[in-house]
């Protein structure tokens, strides 16, 4: 039986600052045989150990296709994403997971897909914008809207500059405040919803960004038409063991670690001490 | 690492006992002494020197000719610890502050007494950004190395913010109350390990009290145990947990995170 | 298996026998008035007779502080699971407590079909020999049908006058039984004072829930936005009590500590409580429930409601500990009762 609290060890291939106070590590196994097993889905989160500072949880931000190592895009904010921002290339890590469940895929075919993001919370969307794209024949048409703070705030950029000139995908940015060499967009990004010119009864949307932020666009989404099974994201919690039994990540008979991270609008609505 | 943290030890008004808790942890103090340099340490040391990267600060401000010594400590270390109660809270002492100065003077040196200094007792954060808080009076010394260790590590070192019962119980220890004396326990901080209920004392609260303290429910409970409000109100001016100052100075320490949020290992950037 | 009788130095020749090969946890006196689960050093600390311990036997299978795994730091990080616990025997637990053993069980090892390997480390190595007992007034065992509990024993002790009535349930229960010496036949008198327990115990039983327990979960989820749970938080302190001394709680917390040398420390876990404060804050400041409460009303809907349904039954084995504890004299079932009355 394997111990579901012993962390792989993990080495960081890479460290990609994003903005002033977040930054992407790449994370590949020591172990070849691990990444065999760990085939994740987008949506789903990993523990992340570095010992002594502790362990906390964090979606990975990566394509789940293609690649043998993979992407976790951490704020420092606590002592955990604090310690990591400490370390460099070739420093190790601990890693349990995947963790929880993931995106609805297959069972949003034929769809329009929208995505709208904010901040760090573009993050958990990547690996589905990625995999929606790559499987972009599927779908009627995809979206992507994207806003952070001011433009410092923006993570991903020069992948976002690909995104905004791609074929198949249409990637709307903006800003709250903007600022010197700032041409786009300035308004929160449930502005960039007047954008939206598809049918939404035919369309399904991933938010994912801070709770106000998503409180606010989940009542745009509503008033527009979408359907409250249509509306899917993806919750944060101090998740302590990932597994359903330290009971820190509960809201009612709900784990966001085992029946979320990702929840449908219904399902946050009937969740006890959660105003989506 | 490519140096080792540089530590000075000081005193305000207090009575160095918590410095003595450090001094009599042993062995595991020889191990963390292998991985620091105490470079200033009045109480164990003759040397001493102004160039130190962490200070653990005993005692409470009492006098104005303090601030400047401890601004001047402030500048000088990258990390600043207020080390036992009298330094996080302002200790037994700050009682003094609701009696009339001159008088006090008076009361405890009689005619002599118009030649000291005593002004208003206050924490350390009532002057300067304090960086870590070990509560207690004495601190436990398990806390000391636990929040050495964090320093260490560039770890934040929050104070439990759970009570004492909580630790009297996984003790199991006769609740104290049950025993037939009045008790602190529910609403003090914990992190003591219930030291003093397990020697069939009660918790005089010297740790102060948790974040949420529910003080309506304390005076009921304790009343309906049969004490009355001069007993209760007693118990509570022991560490002074009813003053403002107490209140300001658990508010600072639970939302001011201080340097040691900001940056991995302070210390290092010299 | 027909019962057979123990004279109390039986009883402890079946404990020194239990110490031959395992640590044994049993009831001991502590303090005044007061009882605690101990260690024993020798069979003559463990009493017989005792209302309820302050933390109880889950202690020997969820410590309150246990690592889940080592670490090294330096010069590479590398993680190494804990020691294989060593057997150990718990003596003298109560039904209901053996109650609560069954749903820790279900708890950690079956639920969600995930398996703590710490828990079923020890549970694995664990002997139980349970206790029968009579009740006092913070008991409601027969309300949540716990009062004749035998499921978890090894062995199963009824003191019977001087004697005790035991009965062999497993075959590790039957081994104990033969190091007492040759076995014998309880008397008529005592037969008989064995077989009239449980009434005798459910009668003496005055603490009683006003509903069944699979009635809770509808009662409770009605009352959601009931005055109960503000003025029972009035009352509240928030210390965790309730939630310790629980033998059916489980909700723990995970931190690293590391030895002076920081080259090697532990993942190590200890009780955590839904009670305190920070329990459901998260990095950046939010707290869900960061309203008192909140915090009350998720204790009762935990038991009553969530982990009712899933489980089938009350998360509550009556014990009674929770409020004979309770440093604000909250009481689980008065709680429960008024949300009952309201709702009628």
């Amino acid at each position: 039986m394997s111990n579901p609290y012993l962390p792989d060890i993990a080495t960081i291939q890479r460290v990609k600052p994003e903005t002033y106070d977040t930054t992407s590590f790449t994370l590949k196994f020591d172990d070849p045989g691990v990444w065999e097993r760990f085939r994740f889905r987008p949506g789903q989160f990993v523990e992340i150990s570095v010992f002594g500072a502790g362990e906390a949880p964090f979606c990975i931000s990566s394509s789940a296709h293609g690649r043998e190592d993979f992407d976790i895009t951490v704020r420092r904010l606590g002592r955990v994403t604090q310690a990591l921002h400490a370390m460099g290339e070739g420093a190790q890590v601990g890693v349990r997971g995947p963790l929880g469940n993931s995106f609805p895929l297959d069972e949003v075919a034929g769809k329009h897909v929208l995505f709208v993001g904010g901040g760090l919370g573009l993050a958990p969307l990547r690996p589905q914008i990625l995999e929606v794209y790559r499987q972009r024949d599927k779908f009627q048409s995809i979206t992507v809207l994207y806003g952070a703070r001011t433009p410092d705030d923006l993570i991903y950029r020069d992948e976002l500059e690909q995104w905004q000139n791609l074929e198949g995908m249409r990637c709307l940015l903006t800003v709250d405040v903007g600022g010197d060499g700032w041409t786009g967009n300035v308004g929160v990004v449930g502005s960039l919803l007047s954008e939206v010119k598809f049918d939404v009864g035919q369309a399904v949307v991933f938010v994912c960004g801070p709770p106000i932020m998503i409180r606010f666009v989940v009542r745009d989404l509503v008033a527009m038409g979408f359907g409250e099974d249509d509306i899917i994201s993806t919750l944060e919690r101090h998740m302590r063991c990932g597994i359903g039994k330290c009971n820190h990540c509960i809201h009612g008979d709900k784990y966001i670690c085992l029946d979320g991270p990702v929840f449908t609008y219904r399902q946050m609505k009937a969740m006890m001490e959660l105003e989506p | 690492m490519a140096e080792k943290p540089r530590i000075a030890f000081f005193d305000f008004a207090c009575c160095e006992g918590c410095q003595l808790t450090v001094l009599g942890l042993g062995e595991p103090l020889l191990k963390l002494l292998e991985r620091v340099e105490v470079v200033t340490w009045r109480e164990a040391m003759s040397e001493r020197s102004d160039d130190f990267d962490i200070a653990f600060v005993e005692g409470s401000i009492t006098r104005d000719s303090d601030i400047p010594r401890l601004r001047r400590i402030r500048e000088q270390a990258k990390v600043l610890v207020a080390l036992g109660t009298c330094a996080t809270l302002g200790g037994p002492h700050v009682s003094a502050n609701n009696c009339d100065r001159g008088e006090l003077l008076r009361l405890v040196y009689g005619g002599e007494g118009a030649q000291f200094e005593a002004g208003e007792v206050r924490p350390l954060s009532a002057v300067v950004q304090v960086d870590a808080f070990i509560h207690g009076c004495p601190i436990n010394g398990d806390e000391f190395l636990t929040v050495a260790n964090h320093l260490l590590l560039g770890k934040a070192y929050h104070p439990p913010s759970r009570p004492v019962c909580h630790e009297c119980k996984l003790n199991q220890y006769e609740c104290v109350l049950d025993r037939g004396q009045i008790c602190l326990g529910p609403v003090t901080r914990g992190g003591c390990d219930a030291i003093c209920t397990s020697r069939g004392s009660q918790c005089f609260g010297c740790r102060g009290l948790v974040d949420d303290p529910n003080l309506n429910a304390a005076r009921e409970v304790l009343a309906e145990h049969g004490y009355t409000v001069s007993d209760i109100i007693g118990m509570f001016d022991i560490y002074s947990l009813r003053s403002p100052a107490a209140a300001e100075a658990r508010e600072t320490a639970r939302q001011d995170r201080g340097a040691i949020e900001k940056g991995a290992e302070p210390w290092r950037s010299r | 298996m027909a019962p057979s009788a123990l004279s109390a130095a039986d009883v402890r020749s079946v404990l020194a026998r239990a110490m031959e090969s395992t640590a044994v946890l049993a009831p001991v006196r502590r303090g005044r008035s007061s009882f605690a689960f101990q260690w024993i050093a020798d069979p003559a600390e463990a009493v017989f007779s005792y209302p309820r311990t302050i933390l109880p036997p889950k202690q020997a299978l969820l410590p309150p502080r246990e690592d889940l795994f080592v670490f090294q730091r330096a010069p590479e990080p590398a993680v190494r699971p804990p020691a294989a616990p060593d057997p150990i025997t718990l003596f003298g637990v109560h039904p209901c407590d053996l109650a609560a053993i069954g749903q820790l069980d279900w708890a950690m090892q079956e639920r969600h079909g995930i398996c703590d390997p710490n828990y079923a480390a020890r549970r694995a190595h664990t002997t139980i020999i349970g206790l029968e007992c009579l009740p006092d007034e913070y008991c409601f065992c027969p309300s949540v049908g716990t009062a004749h509990t035998r499921a978890g024993a090894d062995l199963f002790l009824t003191p019977v006058g001087e004697e005790f009535v035991a009965e062999a349930l497993t075959e590790k229960g039957e081994a104990l039984l033969a190091s007492a010496g040759e076995k014998r036949a309880p008397s008529a008198e005592a037969r008989d004072t064995w077989e009239h327990w449980a009434e005798d115990k459910e009668s003496r039983v005055s603490r009683r829930l006003k509903a069944q327990p699979k009635e809770l979960p509808d009662l409770l989820e009605a009352e959601y936005e009931s005055e109960v749970w503000e003025a029972t938080a009035a009352r509240c302190y928030s210390c965790g009590t309730c939630t310790s001394v629980c033998p059916t709680c489980f909700c723990f917390d995970v931190e690293d500590v590391v030895e002076v040398g920081l080259a090697s420390g532990a993942r190590r876990r200890q009780y955590d409580s839904c009670q305190f404060l920070e329990f459901a804050s998260v990095a950046g400041g939010h707290n869900f429930r960061g309203e008192r409460p909140d915090r009350v009303r998720h204790r009762w809907f935990r038991k009553f409601v969530h982990l009712n349904r899933e489980y089938g039954d009350a998360f509550c084995v009556g014990c009674g500990r929770c409020t004979k504890f309770c440093t604000a004299d909250i009481g689980l079932v008065e709680v429960l009762n008024s949300i009952v009355e309201a709702s009628e």
